[in-house]
């Protein structure tokens, strides 16, 4: 006969056994007190069989569409966020870069100079632009700061 | 729209010992109960489907540096999970996403016995609903995602003990609203 309390110390490993993520010493007990407590079984019995409906449960599919944007944003866009994130590093390099030039070699600009940097200046402000409105179109930037 | 997302077909967490697998098998195997498990934490079908989006392009980011002994779904489920806490919290709403019911899916039509299994399917889905979100949790990542003690705590960030505890919970509450019906 067993003791009452070794009925409640048994419960409490049952889950774990069905898991069977028991020690062998554990797993051991409890199978030994199942084969004599009908008690204990019935309950076992009862939390296999819920396990079992459990893992049949059946969600809602996601919508197909949605699905195939999925695919083409793993595809797509992962590589495109690479890639947008080398421009703007390059960029970045260069005007760093270019500044240093500029502060070490200083003398007073040409015209010709002047112009082309005028220029410069411009294309690399419509780029800068471009390229935000760029990164806020790619879908769950809101994400973005979350990290794991 | 038909089809459903069942247990059986895609078993997660069995890939770590046939080699490192690719990003696209890892992908097709699990992105469907991946969606589910963001659907049962935010409640809301499109923020789903974001934050599942969301979260494979962040792997497929970091795929190749991965350490590829390890099986990646406890990393897909944590940054899912990261995910749908940040969404919860923008929603600026303190209680728990609300689960329908309706997100469960009846099995196809059939004789008597499908009926009657689609009765007790529902009364199990509501008594886990009714589950405090913590054990609710805990319970499908076990039963329903097939996860390990040791994934579910990785993703959830427990000790194996609390895990194996608060399943144990989780399982006595649905047992007792459930027994009459068994
Ligand atoms: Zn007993």
């Amino acid at each position: 006969m067993t003791a009452p309390n070794q009925h409640e110390e048994i419960r409490q490993m049952l889950s774990a056994y069905l898991d069977g993520e028991l020690t062998q010493g554990s797993a051991q007990r409890v199978r030994v007190h199942l084969e004599d407590c009908e008690e204990c079984r019935r309950a076992f019995e009862e939390m296999a069989r819920l396990q079992e409906l459990t893992k049949e449960l059946a969600f809602a599919e996601p919508p197909e569409a949605r699905m195939k944007d999925l695919e083409k944003s793993l595809s797509v866009q992962a590589p495109r966020r690479l890639g947008w994130l080398f421009v703007l590093a390059g960029v970045a390099a260069w005007f760093i870069y270019g500044t240093i030039t500029y502060i070490r070699h200083w003398r007073p600009p040409t015209v010709e100079e002047l112009i082309g940097s005028a220029v410069v200046i411009g294309f690399v402000l419509l780029f800068v632009s471009v390229a935000v409105e760029r990164l806020r179109q790619l879908p769950h930037d809101k994400y973005r700061r979350i990290e794991k | 729209m038909t089809a459903t997302t069942t247990m059986p077909a895609m078993p997660v967490g069995d890939a770590a010992d046939s080699g490192p697998e690719s990003f696209a098998e890892f992908f097709e195997r699990g992105w469907k109960k991946a969606y589910c498990f963001a659907l049962h934490l935010v409640g809301e079908r499109e923020q789903a489907m974001d934050i599942t989006q969301e979260a494979y392009l962040r792997l497929h980011e970091r795929w190749a540096s991965r350490d590829p002994a390890r099986e990646p779904t406890a990393w897909l489920y944590s940054v899912i999970r990261n995910l749908a806490i940040d969404h919860l919290r923008r929603r600026a709403r303190r209680q728990e996403a609300e689960i329908d019911q309706a997100l469960l899916r009846s099995p196809a039509a059939g004789p008597d016995k499908a009926a009657e299994q689609s009765e007790l399917a529902e009364r199990l889905w509501a008594a886990i609903r009714s589950l405090p979100a913590e054990q609710r949790e805990i319970l499908l990542l076990r039963d329903w995602h097939g996860l390990d003690y040791g994934q579910i705590a990785e993703v959830l960030g427990l000790s194996l003990g609390t895990v194996s505890s608060r399943l144990h919970h989780a399982r006595e509450k649905v047992r007792e609203q459930m027994r009459r019906y068994l």
